[in-house]
């Protein structure tokens, strides 16, 4: 049989040599018309279903891969199979249909379908059942992952709908969903101004930069979330300022600022020791480890007159500049999460920019100009990157798409800024996740 | 003393076929190179005016045979009747014999200026001569690919997404009816329009590659000019709804598609290459699917007169 094969093969291979090849190695990045339409709903309140929807139409838009329209006057009298030909005219090739029930036992189940009406069949289905309890807790989790799983068939990679955002508006340090909805406070002080907030990988504590209105004095706090206990680490060689966590949680990167420099340290949780990484009469700030190898740190430093961005293998070895001192100054670098890219926020003739920098051929992209770009945080999925910037004299949060460059935004009258973008582990939680094959 | 005579009389007969032998080649040879350098047009001008002469050649040829049977019918109104027969069939048979031959001539009257024509022309004639050999599209690919589809992953069914049927196999049974004289004729026709349409698409090609240097490795491989290659891709695109992150270097996601076309440049069979059994690939391969099946991507945007370059294409889908 194999012989067989072999020769079938051999007498295949010499004409796939004439064969025409086409190469499409990208797709033109419009984005996908969906359409979601009115999950029905049995015993369950109607806003929570509708909430669930909504959820997941501004997830999809938010990923730019996207245009969802929600379609709720469909499917109350009506059948997919009527509407079908609609939707189709309507240029929608996917639709979502779902239903929220409750069980005997009081449970809620949320189902949903994903559907290819060209093809005119459910590509993807999964139910979720939590207690009425957890369902409230829940709700929007359940719809983020709603929308991860559409997106993931799309893109073959997690989402960052079930991720978190760290920020801080006027006095206070804030958490939010990464949509800027259930949002939490977590630390306020109308005395200080706070400045780069931090949360550890185990989302237990947050570091930040807490500087005295009134005597202008400043202390890097670390605050545990769990028992509302704060830390000052204070050090006698000077200030210490931007902070970052290694992958793990136990090391603390940041600088200590004193005269005219400011220098690299690395601060050990468990054996409180304190190691000097950076050695030099310049100024050394924003260092972060490599999530590819955590030995290697990037830090900005003027040592060759203006800011640019450095690398470090191990403590150490001597700092090799990676951007170029000719194209602008570079400052607040950002490893991406899969440890290929790097952002940065980049000033050249009076116009700030945020970009990208490939880790291994050091090639340089540019992709948005903002005034006063600052602090490029990355999406877990090394998708998106989230900045400040400064529009009609208030700090938003921006949101810029790496392969598309779409941007989108959020803020307040009294503004958002320093955003720290992370992947929250609470997701879920009393929830049973099936997946329902067609 | 007999034998030694015998043995210089074949020595001498020997020497003389050799001799008579090497000449006739060593003439050959010498036409061969004493050809001069011709372009692309010029060659389309020879093989008109050797078309021309071949057939005033034919017509003389026609004239005298009229002339013989007018002469034999004269012979046979003298002669009893049931003899009428035989010379009627005769001339049929006499021009059967006379137009076979006339494809081998063209060929071998286009080889020798074919192979003084710059390196670069070889390729695309080559083709156009092993074209005029088998002319008829290969069908038995398409077999081997269904049997051998079926080993690697399961076949998928486009017959369905064909909905319009192919006028060129249709046709071909009908060509079969008709006389044997007419369909060399035809396929004389249908080579030289082929060979003019490649000839055509290679002047474009050497023009192309000069304005455009990124697409021009391409275009050799495949034998479509920059814009009906693009046109093609981009029509693919619009089509392809896979989104994944294209600044990633996971070359494993890609799928690998063969389809054997229809000449309406429908998709009449694929063959899928590689491996799917994890269901990323098996997400990336139902994308690929749908692209092809996507009413948009139906017909594909190919050029008509080339079916022979697009009969048989590979889709690589990458992220």
């Amino acid at each position: 049989m194999y012989k067989v094969f072999i020769l079938l093969a051999a007498l295949v291979l010499p004409s796939s040599l004439k064969a025409l090849v086409v190469n499409i190695d990208s797709s033109d990045f419009q984005a996908l018309p969906i359409a979601i339409l009115g999950f029905d709903n049995e015993k369950v309140s109607g806003k929570d279903t509708k909430t669930i929807e909504s959820i997941i139409k501004s997830d999809l838009d938010a990923s730019f891969v996207f245009r969802a329209v929600r379609k709720t006057s469909f499917l109350k009298n009506t059948s997919l199979t009527e509407e079908k030909q609609n939707l189709l005219s309507e240029g929608f090739l996917f639709a979502v249909t779902g239903s929220t029930y409750r069980t005997r036992g009081s449970d809620i189940i949320v189902r949903f379908e994903l559907h290819d009406l060209v093809e005119d069949k459910i590509v993807l289905s999964y139910s979720y059942t939590a207690s009425k309890s957890a369902f409230k807790e829940q709700l929007r989790y359940i719809a983020h992952d709603i929308a991860n799983e559409i997106y993931k068939d799309f893109t073959l990679e997690d989402s960052f709908f079930s991720s978190k955002i760290l920020y801080v508006e006027d006095s206070s340090i804030k958490m939010a969903d990464f949509d800027f909805k259930n949002v939490k406070t977590v630390y306020k002080n109308k005395d200080s101004i706070l400045i780069n907030p931090k949360i550890s990988p185990d989302e237990k504590k947050v570091v930040f930069l807490e500087i005295n209105k009134n005597s202008g004095l400043s202390s890097l706090s670390i605050y545990d979330m769990q028992t509302g206990k704060i830390e000052n680490i204070k050090h006698e060689a000077g200030t210490v300022l931007s902070p970052s966590f290694s992958a793990d949680g136990k090391k603390l990167l940041f600088s200590i600022a004193k005269d005219r420099s400011a220098n690299i340290y690395e601060f050990n949780f468990n054996t409180r020791a304190v190691l000097k990484v950076t050695n030099s009469y310049s100024i050394n700030v924003s260092p972060s480890y490599w999530t590819k190898d955590p030995k290697q740190i990037i830090f900005t430093s003027d040592r060759h007159g203006q800011p640019q961005l450095f690398t470090i293998k191990a403590v150490g070895e001597s700092p090799v500049r990676i951007t170029n001192i000719l194209t602008g100054s570079y400052s607040t670098p950002a490893f991406s999460p899969d440890g290929k890219y790097i952002a940065f926020t980049k000033i050249t003739q009076g116009q700030f920019f945020v970009g990208v920098i490939n880790s291994a051929t050091k090639e340089e992209k540019l992709l948005t100009s903002d005034r006063y770009a600052e602090g490029p945080t990355w999406s877990y999925n090394s998708r998106q990157i989230a900045y400040q910037a400064k529009r009609n004299g208030i700090y938003q949060i921006m949101f810029v798409d790496v392969v598309t460059g779409n941007k989108r935004s959020f803020t307040s009258k009294k503004g958002f800024s320093n955003p720290y973008w992370y992947k929250t582990k609470h997701t879920l939680k009393g929830v049973i996740k099936r997946k329902i094959n067609q | 003393m007999g034998y030694f005579v015998k043995s210089l009389i074949l020595h001498i007969f020997v020497g003389i076929v050799f001799y008579t032998a090497s000449y006739i080649s060593f003439k050959n040879k010498s036409t061969l190179t004493n050809v001069s350098l011709i372009s692309a047009s010029e060659l389309k001008q020879k093989q008109a005016e050797l078309k021309k002469q071949e057939q005033e050649i034919q017509k003389q040829k026609v004239i005298k045979e009229q002339e013989e049977k007018k002469v034999e019918q004269e012979k046979a109104k003298k002669q009893p009747q049931p003899k009428k027969e035989k010379p009627k069939e005769e001339p049929k048979k006499a021009k059967k014999e006379e137009k076979k031959p006339k494809p081998r001539q063209e060929a071998k009257s286009k080889e020798p200026e074919k192979q003084t024509e710059s390196r670069k022309s070889v390729k695309g004639p080559k083709t156009a001569v092993s074209e005029e050999v088998n002319p008829l599209p290969v069908v038995k690919p398409t077999v081997v690919s269904k049997t051998l589809s079926g080993e690697i992953s399961g076949n998928f069914d486009f017959d369905a997404m064909a909905a319009t049927p192919e006028p060129q196999v249709a046709e071909e049974p009908k060509q079969e009816e008709k006389p044997i004289v007419q369909e060399i004729e035809q396929e004389d026709a249908r080579q030289t329009e082929e060979l003019n349409a490649y000839l055509d698409s290679w002047v474009e090609e050497s023009k192309a590659s000069a304005s455009s240097s990124s697409t021009s490795a391409i275009k050799k491989d495949v034998g479509l000019t920059a814009d009906e290659y693009n046109l093609l891709v981009a029509q693919i695109k619009s089509c392809w709804f896979f989104r994944g992150n294209a600044q990633t270097d996971d070359t494993s996601l890609n799928v690998q598609l063969r389809l054997q076309m229809n000449r309406d440049a429908t998709v009449r069979d694929v063959m899928v290459i590689g491996d799917y059994k994890t269901e990323t690939k098996q997400v990336l391969l139902r994308h690929a699917r749908n692209a092809l099946e996507n009413p948009s991507c139906i017909p594909l945007k190919l050029p008509l007169n080339k079916y022979e370059i697009w009969k048989e294409t590979t889709i690589i889908f990458s992220n």
